[in-house]
C-alpha cells in the first residue's frame, strides 16, 4: 500500500490516521498510542503557562519522525490564529498548522470566514495550512484557491463522538476538491473512521475517541485497522446498493425437477 | 543604633521602588526589579525547555533570553505546548 501514500506539505504519509494529544490521562500514553496506531501526524495546542502547576514538555513525548500539527485553538479570529501559527513555527514546530477559529463555545463550531482569512495569510507565508471547517463546498473551493494544503471538515461537534452527521456535505467536498479532505472531529469509533475512508476521505483526525478510551493504546491500534480497512475498501470500489435483493447463489434449482 | 538598619532598609526599598518596573506577564501586571528575560524565567522557576516566550508580540528564542533586558511596560507571554486536538 506504499504507493497509496498521502502527500501533504511536501511530506509522505503512509498512515492516514492523524491523532491528537488532548485529553489523555497522562502524557506517557501518547508515545504508546503513536506506536500502536502508526499515526504519523499529531496535533498539539499552545497555552499560557500556569506557573503554579507542574509543567511537562508535551513535545518530549512525541517521537521524532511524527509530524507536529500545532493548532490555533483559543483563537477567536483570523488575526489571533495567524499569531498562534507564527509562534508555533518560531518555536520549532515546523510549517504545519491546523487553523481552528472558534467563537461558539456551545457546539465549538468553527468560524469558516475567519478561517478562510487566516488561511489566505498563512499560505502566503509558506505554512502548510490545514483548516478545520464546517463542510461547505464553496468555502472549500475558496480555501483551495487560497493555498490550503487540505481541508478538514467536521463529522460532528468536537468530542461528541457522534460520527459522520455531516456525511452528505463531506461527500460533496470529496467529490469536488483537488486538495485532500481530512475528516476531523466527531469520529467516535473505528467503524465511523472506516466509513469516512470508504467514502473517499484522504485521512481522518481522531483525538477524543482514542484519548478517552479505557485503553488508548489498544484503541489507537483499532483505529489504524479501521482506517486501513476503509481505505482499502474505497480503492477496491464498493459494490452498488439496491432496494430489492440480488441473489448471491444461482436460483435456477435442480430440486424442483 | 536601631535607626541605622532601618535607614538601610528604607534605602533598599527606595532603591527597589526607584528601579522597579511594571511588566505585563500573561496579561497580569507585575512589579519586578530590573532583570533580563532569563532571570525572569529563573525567578519564576519555569523549566526553560518547555517554554515559548513572546515579548511585545515578538518571539524571543531561548539563546537570546540572557541578552534581553526587560523594560517598563513590556508585555510578556510565557507559553508552552499542551495537549490539544
Amino acid at each position: 500500500m506504499h504507493n497509496d501514500a498521502l502527500a501533504l506539505g511536501g511530506r509522505i504519509f503512509t498512515n492516514r490516521l492523524f491523532t491528537g494529544t488532548g485529553k489523555f490521562g497522562g502524557n506517557a500514553q501518547i508515545p504508546k498510542m503513536l506506536a500502536a496506531s502508526g499515526s504519523q501526524m499529531i496535533t498539539v495546542a499552545l497555552r499560557r503557562v500556569d506557573a503554579s502547576a507542574g509543567m511537562e514538555n508535551i513535545l518530549a513525548f512525541i517521537p521524532a519522525g511524527v509530524t507536529l500539527l500545532p493548532n490555533t485553538s483559543g483563537a477567536r479570529n483570523a488575526e489571533q490564529a495567524v499569531r498562534v501559527a507564527r509562534i508555533a513555527r518560531e518555536a520549532g514546530c515546523g510549517d504545519f498548522i491546523k487553523i481552528e477559529v472558534i467563537t461558539d463555545m456551545k457546539y465549538l463550531m468553527p468560524d469558516n470566514w475567519e478561517t478562510l482569512k487566516a488561511t489566505e495569510v498563512l499560505a502566503k507565508e509558506g505554512f502548510v495550512v490545514l483548516p478545520y471547517v464546517l463542510p461547505d463546498l464553496p468555502l472549500a473551493k475558496r480555501l483551495e484557491e487560497a493555498g490550503a494544503a487540505a481541508v478538514m471538515p467536521l463529522g460532528s461537534p468536537i468530542g461528541s463522538n457522534r460520527g459522520l452527521e455531516t456525511r452528505p456535505l463531506i461527500e460533496m467536498l470529496i467529490e469536488n476538491c483537488r486538495i485532500p479532505v481530512v475528516v476531523d472531529a466527531g469520529i467516535g469509533r473505528p467503524s465511523q473512521a472506516a466509513e469516512a475512508m470508504e467514502m473517499g476521505a484522504d485521512a481522518v483526525l481522531v483525538n477524543t475517541a482514542i484519548a478517552t478510551a479505557n485503553d488508548p493504546e489498544a484503541m489507537g491500534r483499532a483505529f489504524d485497522l479501521a482506517v486501513r480497512a476503509g481505505r482499502a475498501a474505497y480503492l477496491a470500489e464498493l459494490a452498488g446498493q439496491s432496494v430489492t435483493a440480488r441473489a448471491s447463489s444461482p436460483l435456477t434449482g435442480f430440486l424442483d425437477g | 543604633m536601631a535607626t541605622k538598619p532601618l535607614a538601610l532598609l528604607f534605602g533598599q526599598a527606595a532603591f527597589f521602588w526607584e528601579n522597579a518596573m511594571e511588566l505585563i506577564i500573561n496579561g497580569v501586571a507585575e512589579n519586578t526589579p530590573p532583570c533580563t528575560l532569563a532571570e525572569l524565567v529563573e525567578r519564576k522557576g519555569l523549566p526553560p525547555g518547555a517554554l515559548v516566550i513572546e515579548v511585545n508580540q515578538r518571539i524571543i528564542k531561548q539563546e537570546q533570553w540572557p541578552a534581553v533586558r526587560l523594560e517598563q511596560g513590556d508585555r510578556i507571554e510565557l507559553l508552552s505546548f499542551v495537549g490539544g486536538g
